[in-house]
């Protein structure tokens, strides 16, 4: 009894040391962003390890001189409309999905889903030649486009999961009313999972927004880049020099998922489990 | 009879839109890139002329495709059982609730909202050689253990697994804390009573009630490391040094887009794309296990 007593209390302190080692890992890797992206680089250069005395003149530089600002527009112009038109449409499929009955529908789904796991990177080449011979590049709309595509598949994975979750009485209650299939939809499916519907939103604007792979190559105007490419590309012109500026473009660029993770944590973990592995 | 049809050309009508998009992104430039493999390119300008599989035949007697390909595996082999084992290990733990079993499964998630260019980009400074890690080793006198992890070739490939893992934990970790929550308290109280200790619960519970979404997961990261490492490796080391972290799918972004040499890059690109579609199949499979026709 004795020897069992001692050998749980040695796995207790195994199981917490593996997981404090972890914690520090997460918790200093933030602390590092955080406080040196408050630093002036002579500070930095003395020390990195210490705190910062809040000083914000490097986010007003990297936002006003270093494009960081200009970006970070186009991203929220690209990452919301794209997040739009992939809810607009994730209800539309869903919808058909839960509601209907149709030929082709099984495989149709496996069709859909096997897009979210086609490689993106195997699709390039011929998508930037399509896109060049339309004139999409560079645009906004050739971006929203492929964005759209890339997200759809989860969001209506996501979406009929939500719609499933109606209860069938109110829907027959409906048709019984004489609901058309249009009013249907947009009375009682779309009300009845407003939350979801906005999770679906909020994964596909992180999505996007953490997007580099697609913009690096449709967008390769200055005017027009994003966020994300803007910081790649500030790392490899400033280097090693200047590394405060890019730590605090990188804080930046994180707000924006974090603040939209906050709105909505507990759906948020849901969906993502939900989309996951079902 | 006369209700099915008008039911099919509704299901259709409110499906056209995120067919069109999906068959014009996805479909139709499958058909493409096989189509591309298969003639000859002049930089990026395609010939109507067939390449008699040259571009196939050159990956392969030449050897061009193996390094990359084995790099790809590597990964795969050292990130995969990783991320499992210690995921099913940090899941098992909270699900026991641990002290401070709240504050880990909430702190744990964070890595995995942080923009992949933003963590890659912070993990590129603690490693540097004069970043934070190095800088504590040296005041520890541990100078043995200095290393420019990603500037040397031997140890770039096992940086980068480290901060794929770290930052799959989290989505790792909540997915399996979800399914281990649906578990039967009274299974984990029988297997105390009978004397079980904690490794022998995680051994003889846990495991085998997660054994599908263990499954179900390994696919998943497979085909995701296999496919989404681009922001990564562009961030953290462009491919280098030397090939040392060029995996396959930077292999094509670098003979395509930086080389110009679009035959060869596509030719890889129909390889990355027939292995990612039998582990898809593969995927589907262990997904139908449990349900019928269909996945929606």
């Amino acid at each position: 009894m004795i020897k069992y007593r001692s050998s749980q209390i040695l796995y207790k302190i195994f199981v917490q040391a593996v997981f404090v080692l972890f914690s520090i890992t997460i918790i200093f890797a933030l602390y590092y962003l955080i406080s040196n992206s408050m630093k002036t680089d002579t500070e930095f250069a003395a020390n990195q390890f210490g705190l910062p005395k809040l000083y914000f003149e490097n986010y007003v530089y990297v936002w006003k001189e270093a494009a960081i600002g200009i970006t970070f527009r186009n991203s929220i112009i690209i990452c919301s409309t794209g997040a739009c038109i992939c809810m607009f449409i994730s209800i539309l499929t869903g919808y058909a999905f839960v509601y209907f009955r149709f030929a082709g529908k099984g495989f149709l789904s496996y069709m859909i889903l096997s897009t979210l796991y086609i490689s993106p990177m195997a699709l390039m080449l011929p998508l930037y030649l399509q896109m060049t011979k339309l004139g999409l590049n560079n645009t906004y709309i050739g971006i929203i486009i492929i964005y759209v595509a890339l997200n759809s598949a989860f969001a209506v994975y996501l979406m009929t999961t939500y719609f499933k979750s109606i209860p069938p009485e109110i829907i027959e209650a409906a048709v019984v009313d004489g609901c058309t299939k249009l009013g249907l939809l947009f009375r009682i499916f779309v009300p009845l999972v407003k939350s979801g519907i906005l999770v679906t939103g909020i994964i596909s604007f992180s999505a996007m927004w953490n997007d580099l792979l697609f913009a690096l190559i449709f967008l390769q105007q200055e005017k027009r880049q994003t966020l994300m490419v803007a910081i790649a590309k500030f790392r490899s012109t400033f280097g090693s020099g200047n590394m405060t500026y890019i730590l605090s473009s990188l804080v930046i660029a994180t707000i924006p998922v974090i603040v939209l993770y906050l709105l909505a944590q507990r759906s948020f973990k849901e969906g993502l489990v939900a989309g996951a592995v079902k | 009879m006369k209700r099915r049809l008008k039911d099919n050309l509704s299901a259709y009508a409110f499906l056209s839109p995120g067919i069109a998009i999906l068959l014009f992104v996805f479909g139709y430039q499958v058909f493409r890139l096989f189509l591309f493999s298969l003639i000859r390119w002049q930089g990026y300008i395609y010939t109507n002329e067939f390449n008699r599989f040259s571009y196939f035949i050159d990956l392969f007697s030449k050897g061009y495709v193996i390094a990359p390909l084995m790099r790809s595996f590597l990964i795969i082999s050292i990130v995969v059982p990783a991320v499992i084992f210690v995921t099913v290990f940090i899941a098992h733990n909270i699900y026991r609730q641990i002290a401070g079993w709240r504050f880990y499964r909430w702190l744990f998630f964070l890595p995995a909202i942080i923009p992949i260019v933003v963590t890659s980009i912070i993990w590129t400074y603690l490693l540097s050689v004069f970043g934070p890690i190095n800088t504590v080793l040296r005041s520890l006198h541990l100078d043995f253990l200095v290393v420019d992890w990603f500037g040397n070739s031997k140890t770039a490939l096992l940086t980068l697994c480290w901060i794929i893992i770290w930052r799959e934990l989290g989505f790792s970790t909540i997915i399996f804390l979800a399914d281990l929550s649906n578990a039967p308290p009274s299974v984990y109280e029988a297997a105390i009573i009978d004397g079980a200790n904690e490794f022998q619960l995680m051994r003889h519970v846990t495991i085998p009630y997660l054994n599908r979404i263990i499954k179900l997961y390994v696919v998943t990261m497979m085909i995701f490391v296999l496919n989404n490492l681009f922001s990564i490796v562009l961030v953290t080391t462009n491919g280098g040094p030397g090939w040392a972290t060029t995996v396959l799918e930077y292999y094509i972004f670098t003979l395509t887009f930086k080389a110009g040499k679009a035959g060869l890059g596509t030719a890889v690109a129909v390889l990355l794309f027939i292995i990612t579609m039998i582990l898809v199949v593969v995927y589907f499979r262990l997904f139908r296990g449990r349900k019928g026709e269909g996945i929606f």
